[in-house]
Parts: C-alpha cells; structure tokens; sequence
C-alpha cells in the first residue's frame, strides 16, 4: 500500500484510511439522501455537508487525493478495496446504486474542495435524470455549469452495466448445478473433478450476489429442480456466500465458503436413494446409514486434497454440518472439540433451504417466514445465535420470495428487502395479482413509496401467505425475469 | 482521475476518437515492455536485475501513458491485444502468447488504471508467473487476478466461459417457465385467508401509518449510529469468531480431520483409501520436517487402533498395518541427510517422532545422536536406541560401526546391559577391528557379560596388536573356565612372556590369580625365584608374581610367598614379605573390588 508520493503505508495507516473511508461512505449516503429532500439552504442538509467535508479534508490531508471508485461492484477508495460489514452494508450498497443509476465509475476530491462544492455536487446528483447512457454526460455537464472544478468524475464501465445480467445471474446457477452434477458422475467413476472450474464458478456467483443480492436470493425458490441434492447444494452454497458477505469474510474465504457448501452433502452420493427419498419415517438402520454422510463426503473431498483448490474448510463442512450448537447430532466426534465457523454457516443455510423444500417425506413445507421463526426458536441449541441472527436480518422479515397480501388486495411476490433496517417491513414486491385475484404481470412496487396525496404508505403487508396452498410457483417469477 | 472533469470531454467515446498515433505508439511500447517483463519473470527469480529493470521501465511507461490517459483498456483476441480496435500486439505462439494465455481463461478486456503502481505491477507480473506454472487443469489467470483483487488492474471475464467448461456436450440445464401463465388465470384465497386479509386491511387503515418514520435524513443518521451501537456486541463477536476461523493452522486442522474421518470410517473398502491419506498426510508431515505433527498422526492412530481393539477387530487390524506401513516405510530413510542440512528446528518433536516409528528410525535416531551438539538430544537419542534394541537388536547392532565410533560405544554400552545372546557375537565382530576405543569398549562389555562364549572371545583380545586392548582382555577376562586358564598359562610360559611390558605381565599374573587355581599358584612361585645373575626384568616380574599371589591369597599361595620371603634377591623378599603382612593383617584388598571391570 503506498501514498500518492509512491512512499509505501503502514498496515495500521491502511486501517486507519479504511475506517475513514467508509466514515466517508457513511456520510455520503446520508448527505445524497438528504439532498433529496432538503433545500440547500437547510440546516440539518448543510450540517450533514460539513460533516463530510470535513472527512473528506481530513483524507486530503493525510493521503493527499480522495478517491472513489466503482470497479465490478466493489467499492474503492484511493486504491484500497473497501469491505462492507454487516452493520453498513446498507450504506455501501445503496452508493454502489447510485454509482451504477448515474453511470459513475469513480470520484476524485482534489485539494482545494470547498463545501460549497461538496452542496452543489450533492445537488446534482439528486437533480440530474436522464436516459440512461446519458447521465453521466449530463452530470458533467452540470457540474462544469456550476463551476465546480475540485471534483472530477470517472465514466462507468461498459461491462458494469451490461443489460440483462439476471439473465448472466440465472445461467450461473444453472450452470452450478451443472457443475456439481459433473463433479458427483466423475465421483463415481473417480475422475478428476474440476476444481479450478467450481472456483471460477463461486467467483461468478459471488459477482452476481454483489451486483444483485436480492436476484440471486430469489433463485434460490428454485426447488426440487433436476435433483434435489443437487438443487439444495446450490441454494444453499448462495446462501451460505450471501451470509458469509454480511459477517463481513473476505472475498477469497467467501469462495472458500461457497466451494464448502457446495460440497456439504457430497457424502449422499453414497446413501440409498430409497433411504434419501423415502416417504416413510427412517427406521434405526436406515437413519444410521443416512447419519454417515457427513464423513463420508469428508472423506471423499479429503481424497482431493491433492487437488490444490479445494479448501480444508470443505472437508470441515462435509464433516460437521449436522453437528448442532449444543455439539449434539451428527457424526459423533473422537477427538474434535469445536466446530469450525464455516459448518455453522452452512449449517444454518443448509437446515433453512431444507425444511422450505417440499420433500415425501417432509410433512409440512415450511414458508421461509415460518422457517425463519422455527430456526429462531432453536437459536443457541440447533445454531450459533450471533450468525442465525444475521442470518435472518439478511433474510428479512419477508424473506425475498414471500407471497404477500397487501392492504390494497393485491398479491406480490417479494423480490428485494429494503436496505434501511427501519423499513423492513416494507420491501419491494412484484404485483402478481390485481386486487380482484385475477393474475397480472405486475410492476415491481416499494411499499416504502408514499402516497403525496394521503401522505400515508400506498401499500402495506396485511398477511404472508402460503405458495404452495395457492399452487405459485415463485422460482418462475424469478426464472422469467431473468428473460 | 479521468479526464472527464466539467469541461473537458465528458464521455469515452469522444476521447477514443481522438486517439493519436503518439497515444498509440506508446501503449505498443507498454505493451513490448509488458510482454519482456512476463518473459523475465518467468525465467529469473522477482529480485533479478533483469526483472527489476524491466518493471522499472513498465511502471515508468505505464505512469506516462495514465497520467495523460487514466485507463488503458485492451481488448484481449486469440493471439493479439487491441486498442480502440487496432491491433497493438500480437503473438502467435500458443505457449508463450501473453493474449493467449488471458484469452484462453475467457478474459475480454484488460484495464489499467492510473494510480497503477510498481507493486501492484509486481503482483500482476507474479500472478502471471505463478499461473503459467501450474498444470493445465488448475491454471486460471482470471481465478487468480481475482483472488489479487488488484485496484488499478481490472478485467472483464464474461460469465459465458463457464459454459465452455462446464456440461460440454450435454443439453444446458434450463426451467421452461410459461410466462403468459404466469399473467393469466386467477388466485382465489381461501375464506380463512381472505378474512384475515380484510382484518388487516382494516388494522392498516385504523392504525393510520404515517411514512414519518421513514423520510427525513437526520432520522438516518441517528438510525445509523443506533443500528451501529446495537449491533457492535454482535460485531464484535463475530470479528472474534471470524479471527479465530483465520487463525486455524491448516495442517493441524487437516490433521485432525483425517483422525476424525478414520475414526468414524466403518466401511471396509474405503480403508485403503483412507490408508493412502493418511500415509500422504504422514509423508508430507516428514517431508516439512513437521515431526511433531507426524507424531501426532501416529499417536492418534494408535489412540484408534486401541479404541476398536475390542469392538472392532478388523479396523484394529487395518490402523495397525497402516502404522506398520508408515513406519517402515517411512521418508525418515532420507532424515540424515535433511539433518546435515540444518532444516530440522525442532529435536524434541523428531525425536518423539522417531520413538514412535520404532525400528525403522533407528538410523536417524542414530543420525541426531551424531549431528546434535545438545547433550540432552544426544541422551534421548540413546535412549530411544536402546529401547529399539529391545524390538530389533540387529538394527540397532547394524548401526555399529567403526566409522562411527562415538555412537558404536555407546551402542556397545548399552547392549552389554542386555540380555540378548546376540551381543556376544556382535561384540566378536570387534575382534579384528582397527579402532581401539571400540575394542576396549568391546572389551569391558564382554567382560561384563556371564558367558563362556563372552571369555573365548576375550581370549581371541589377548592376541591384540594392541598392549592396552590385551591388557583389558586380560583384566576383563574370567579365568574359570578350564580352556581360558589354559590359554593363560600357556601365554605366561611362552618365551614371548619375556618380551612383554610389565603392565601386561602383571595383567596375566592377576588373571591366573584370579583362577585360584592349583596350576595358577604354581606358575607364580615359579616366577619368584630369582638368582644373583637374574635380570632386572626377571625381579620385576617375580615382584609382580608376589603381588598376584597376594591377591590369590588361598593356603598354596601363602606358601609361596612365605618361600619368596627367602629369597637371595632383597626385593623380591620384601615384595613377599609386604604381600604376607597384608594377608595376614587382613587388609589385603579384595581382587574383585580391585577389579571394577568384574562381576562379584
């Protein structure tokens, strides 16, 4: 890590600007918030301004140069990769938003900034509207027009906002379930599996999960699709990413992470598929043989090891994840005292995708509201209560794929949680019916918009309803946005 | 930063349409240095002259061209980059094309930024580097740009070249979703569903929410703080439990595992794969010098083998041969020569390692016994020979050498104390040796030993080119065996007697004392008797046969003396004269205590 005079940073300088920058990002996101709100003149916006003038002057002066940019999702400032935690991911996602909405790939504050600057260029960003492929040129041209010559900007990349890239978004869980598919055949017949293509893989869908969280979580209602393992591996590999973004793990752990989830149940491919889908209660020795798949598929990805790319972390999945927090279930251990942090993740997940996938032999199918309360009762015994509770902040109060009732008698399937914890209640939903039932290929609505005239929420949730009762199929709703 | 300020030209577009042939020229010199750069790393280790100056070229060229342009952004083909859709380099060569080698992993497009330095040049030069050196089926340059996370080097791989790699000949997965379905029909709610929606309808309405909550900026901002300090306990544990996760050590963890993974393994045909493992896990564990992990396999595994001796007896049997196997076959083979190099930091863990192995480690525990300059290693590896010797004398007796004598006497010490009839002809195999503290060693072990083949080969000593190995044989030998007195007396009567030193003829005087026998005393008085044309030799020799007698001390003995006290020579009389006052006094020392080399 080096400054702008090319002299290399401390590690403890590095953090120091880490902690500043997503002050910074903090700010920002409340400044471009009020901007939409407030007159200039107002004081709680121009206090909000001077607050973040202030840190970004403090950043000036100690590293010279302020600089955001917006590179493939992620967000950096001079130079340093920006790691968004579970206490502001909301913050950054929404700048990462407003970046790609303006067609933004970065801003640079150079020495000299007034905050009269910071005021107008807030402004602007909350004015200017445009078709898109032209908002940016209209942003500079506004900011030339107000004279503001200390804030320069950086056009987004072309591939940053490629179209269409839930349809990018969907073939990768395809192709996911492809993969493991492939890596289950070569398996049995002990070929090489290809552990360099899953990695990709995981890279590709922690790409997706950072663009658009909400669309990857909604493929994960794809159930019982091809092959149940097969199906639940996936969802619960994107799940266990999106769990592990928000705890705040790094990118290469968060690929570690999902390699291991993906793997979690390699060990079935040796258990009876007339035990796996059997209707009927399990007798003792059909649940012992059920009960060793967690060593067996240790023992399986431990024979890849071999293979560089496969991170101990999976064999520890495999191993542990029926191992519950009380260290009751199963396998029972010789030696182990603990449990890694990456089977407690999957643990998690892989119980949430499970009892809300229709099974024989499950019956009931729980709602992923229904889930999230059972796992909530369990929390301490069953799962690590810290990592369920982000869990189900992540999910929100209607997880993405709820089918909602709303005031208005409308029925909407929920697509995207809102990021303010305070609106969680509020998500965006997708209008599957007119209040009068008949289906419709609603638009997508945010029950946090107000009606001007009312000055009340134009919609509210008024029931959560069962999908399965109704005969909807969510996933398709989510399979045909991805076109 | 972009050129893109208010006032200059706002989008990419118009900027590449201006791109000159000064633009161009340069980002083909980049792209020359860059391709030379890879070449030399490839070849010479980062801190290579030669390295070092193509980097310092490419960061000065790169600087140049960024602080004019802010981006460079190539289009990656087979076999050449392009520029705003000219050809800037190109390279046929599969092997060595730098295009090809980012093509080939389905990357499109390369981006440097300005702010692009020399270290973040150096990692993208190692990237490369250590890319193109893995195998084909694990290489992938834009797995590991990515894993780099590099700021001011982006790219753009399109999700597409999954496809290329992943159910290659087989029908893409898909879900058919008819749409129009999805817009079509009708959801009639059930009554219970439908009255509880009214009732909502209702509470929604009478509870009048105002979107209050929710609008003004300052209301963030306190939420944010809130939410922050809320959470900040959770935060906190969630760092720590993140910390701990990184701060696992693989080796040991995987260790672990694989302990636990043959614990619970019950199913016979998957042994020998299990055994492969863990004989892998063994190998490498040696092979990093990480004995105490390798240790600690073997220990589990023989916590496991005890664990289903009872309930288990085909799984005790396999662990068994598996810890049979990884010892014997073992890298320790290879250990002296990783010792000579000074890669071993830790004795106390090889050396527990190699107590475990047993048998097969004997060599290299004879290898840190010569290698280590601590006395306490040195102990231990004694040690654990002897206790080797216990199981597997011969190997241990194998490890006897002369080319090592510091290690054969120790060797020979320790097996003088065993009970094993093969010490004896082990000790034989001295007989003809060249190093005469092992002989003597040898020597005083044979002594020690109860045994009459332990004095035959004491006899075969007594012909040693060496005085002081015949002396010890001497000191050490038992004349009570018939054949042994024999050779004694026959060696004191032979004319070669005369031509030995003193030292040895008082040695083969105190050893036919030491028979007690009738034979033996008369050989002595003989040896007393001098004349007035005696040599000086003869009165030493007589005085030495007074002092033999002495200590033989049996009536016929005293008899002699009390003879010798007669004699014509004045030193031999007092030498028999003293010898009788001490057997009369009593104080005449016991041979035995005399002899420490002898077993009462």
């Amino acid at each position: 890590m080096k400054n702008p005079e090319g002299q290399k940073i401390s590690p403890e300088k590095a953090r120091a600007l880490h902690h500043l920058a997503v002050e910074i990002v903090i700010r920002l996101n409340v400044v471009l918030k009020s901007a939409r709100i407030y007159e200039p003149n107002n004081l709680l916006f121009e206090r909000q301004i001077s607050l973040l003038f202030r840190l970004i002057h403090q950043a000036l002066t100690e590293s010279g140069q302020a600089v955001f940019a917006a590179r493939q999702s992620t967000l950096f400032f001079n130079n340093i990769r920006l790691k968004a935690g579970f206490s502001n991911y909301q913050f950054f996602k929404f700048i990462l938003e407003e970046f790609k909405k303006k067609e933004i790939g970065g801003i640079r504050f150079e020495p000299g900034l007034g905050d009269g600057d910071l005021k107008l260029l807030a402004m602007v960003l909350a004015k200017v509207e445009e078709k898109p492929g032209q908002i940016f040129q209209k942003l500079v041209a506004e900011l030339e027009a107000r004279g503001i010559s200390r804030i320069a900007m950086e056009k987004i990349l072309p591939s940053d906002i490629a179209p269409s890239r839930e349809k990018y978004a969907a073939k990768v869980f395809f192709l996911g379930v492809t993969h493991l598919e492939e890596a289950f055949e070569a398996e049995s017949g002990k070929e090489k599996i290809k552990l360099s293509t899953t990695r990709r893989l995981m890279q590709s869908i922690f790409n997706h999960i950072v663009e658009n969280e909400s669309f990857v979580q909604g493929l994960t209602n794809i159930k019982n699709f091809h092959e149940y393992t097969l199906n639940h591996s996936m969802n619960v590999c994107i799940l266990a990413i999106a769990l592990g973004r928000r705890l705040g793990l790094d990118r290469n752990e968060l690929v570690d992470l999902g390699i291991s989830a993906f793997f979690h149940d390699f060990g079935k491919l040796d258990t009876p598929r007339e035990i796996l889908e059997k209707p009927d209660k399990l007798d003792d020795r059909e649940r012992e043989i059920i009960e060793k798949h967690p060593y067996q598929g240790a023992g399986k990805l431990v024979q890849f090891r071999e293979l560089k790319n496969l991170p101990l972390h999976a064999v520890h999945v495999a191993l542990e994840h029926h191992i519950k927090e009380d260290k009751s279930g199963y396998p029972r251990s010789f030696k182990k005292q603990s449990v890694n942090l990456f089977s407690k993740i999957v643990k998690i997940v892989d119980f949430f995708d499970a009892i809300t996938t229709k099974r024989v032999y499950r019956a009931k199918v729980f709602t992923r509201e229904e889930a999230l309360s059972l796992m909530l009762e369990q929390s301490g015994r069953e799962f690590h209560p810290i990592l369920l509770r982000e869990f189900v902040k992540m999910m929100g109060v209607y997880p993405v794929g709820s089918l909602v009732a709303l005031s208005t008698g409308e029925l909407g399937l929920v697509v995207e949680n809102n990021p303010d914890q305070r609106l969680l209640l509020r998500p965006r939903v997708k209008l599957i019916t007119d209040p009068k039932g008949n289906k419709v290929d609603g638009a997508v609505v945010d029950l946090s918009e107000v009606d001007t005239v009312t000055n009340r929420y134009s919609r509210t949730i008024v029931k959560t309803l069962d999908p399965e009762k109704y005969d909807v199929r969510v996933a398709d709703y989510f399979v045909a946005r991805a076109g | 930063m972009e050129s893109k300020k208010a006032g200059r030209p706002a989008d990419s577009a118009s900027v590449d349409a201006i791109i000159d042939s000064v633009q161009l020229a340069k980002v083909k010199e980049i792209l020359v240095v860059l391709a030379n750069a890879v070449s030399a790393a490839k070849i010479f280790p980062p801190e290579h002259k030669t390295v070092a100056n193509f980097l310092l070229d490419l960061e000065a060229k790169f600087k140049e061209y960024l602080d004019a342009h802010w981006k460079l952004e190539l289009d990656i083909e087979e076999q050449a980059f392009t520029f705003a859709g000219i050809k800037v380099y190109e390279d046929p060569h599969p092997v060595k094309s730098l295009p090809f080698f980012f093509f080939k992993d389905g990357m499109k497009t390369l981006y440097f930024y300005r702010g692009l330095g020399k270290d973040e040049l150096t990692a993208f030069l190692e990237t490369i580097k250590n890319v193109s050196q893995l195998p084909p089926d694990e290489s992938d340059i834009v797995n590991a740009l990515w894993e780099r996370d590099l700021a001011n080097i982006r790219y753009d791989a399109p999700d597409d070249f999954l496809e290329t790699r992943i159910g290659v000949g087989k029908p893409p997965l898909e879900i058919h979703v008819d749409k129009e379905k999805l817009s079509s029909g009708r959801i009639d709610l059930a009554p219970e569903d439908l009255e509880a929606i009214r009732r909502g309808a209702l509470d929604v309405e009478a509870s009048a929410i105002k979107p209050a909550e929710g609008s003004a900026a300052p209301a963030q901002e306190s939420t944010a703080s809130e939410q922050a300090s809320s959470d900040e306990q959770d935060m906190r544990e969630i760092e720590s439990l993140l910390l701990s996760n990184r701060r696992i050590s693989p080796e040991e963890e995987y260790l672990n595992l694989i302990t636990e993974i043959t614990y619970l393994e019950e199913r016979v045909d998957q042994f020998p794969a299990i055994a492969d493992v863990l004989k892998q896990v063994h190998d490498e564990a040696v092979q990093k010098n990480d004995f105490a992990r390798a240790a600690s396999l073997i220990r589990s595994l023989y916590e496991i083998r005890d664990a289903f001796a009872d309930a288990d007896e085909e799984k005790a049997a396999f662990i068994k041969a598996v810890i049979t196997e990884i010892s014997q076959k073992s890298l320790v083979a290879k250990l002296p020569d990783s010792l000579d190099s000074s890669k071993v930091e830790n004795f106390d863990s090889l050396l527990s390692y190699l107590k475990l192995i047993g048998p097969a480690a004997a060599r290299s525990v004879a290898a840190v016994f010569e290698h280590s300059h601590d006395a306490r290693h040195r102990r231990a590896a004694l040690d654990i020979l002897e206790e080797i010797s216990r199981q597997d004398i011969s190997t241990v007796m194998s490890l006897a050498q002369e080319s090592r004598p510091g290690l054969t006497i120790k060797i020979i010490g320790f097996l003088s104390r065993s009970a094993d009839k093969k010490t004896v002809s082990f000790l034989a195999g001295f007989l003809h040796g060249r190093n005469k503290e092992i002989k003597l060693e040898a020597v005083k072990a044979l002594g020690e030993i109860d045994d009459e083949t332990a004095g035959k080969i004491l006899i075969g000593f007594l012909s040693d080119e060496d005085e002081d190995v015949r002396t010890a044989a001497l000191r050490a030998i038992k004349p009570v065996q018939k054949a042994v007195l024999d050779h004694l007396l026959m060696v004191a009567r032979n004319k070669a007697f005369k031509k030995k030193t003193m030292k040895e003829k008082e040695a083969i005087y105190d050893a036919l004392a030491k028979s007690g026998s009738r034979e033996a005393c008369d050989l002595l008085r003989k040896s007393l008797k001098t004349t007035l044309f005696s040599s000086r030799e003869k009165f030493k020799t007589a005085i030495a046969a007074a002092s033999a007698l002495r200590k033989m001390a049996p009536p016929e003995a005293e008899e002699a003396l009390k003879e010798g006290a007669k004699s014509r020579s004045r030193r031999v009389r007092e030498a028999c004269v003293k010898a009788l006052e001490e057997i009369s006094s009593g104080r005449a020392s016991s041979f035995h205590k005399r002899t420490p080399n002898e077993k009462p």
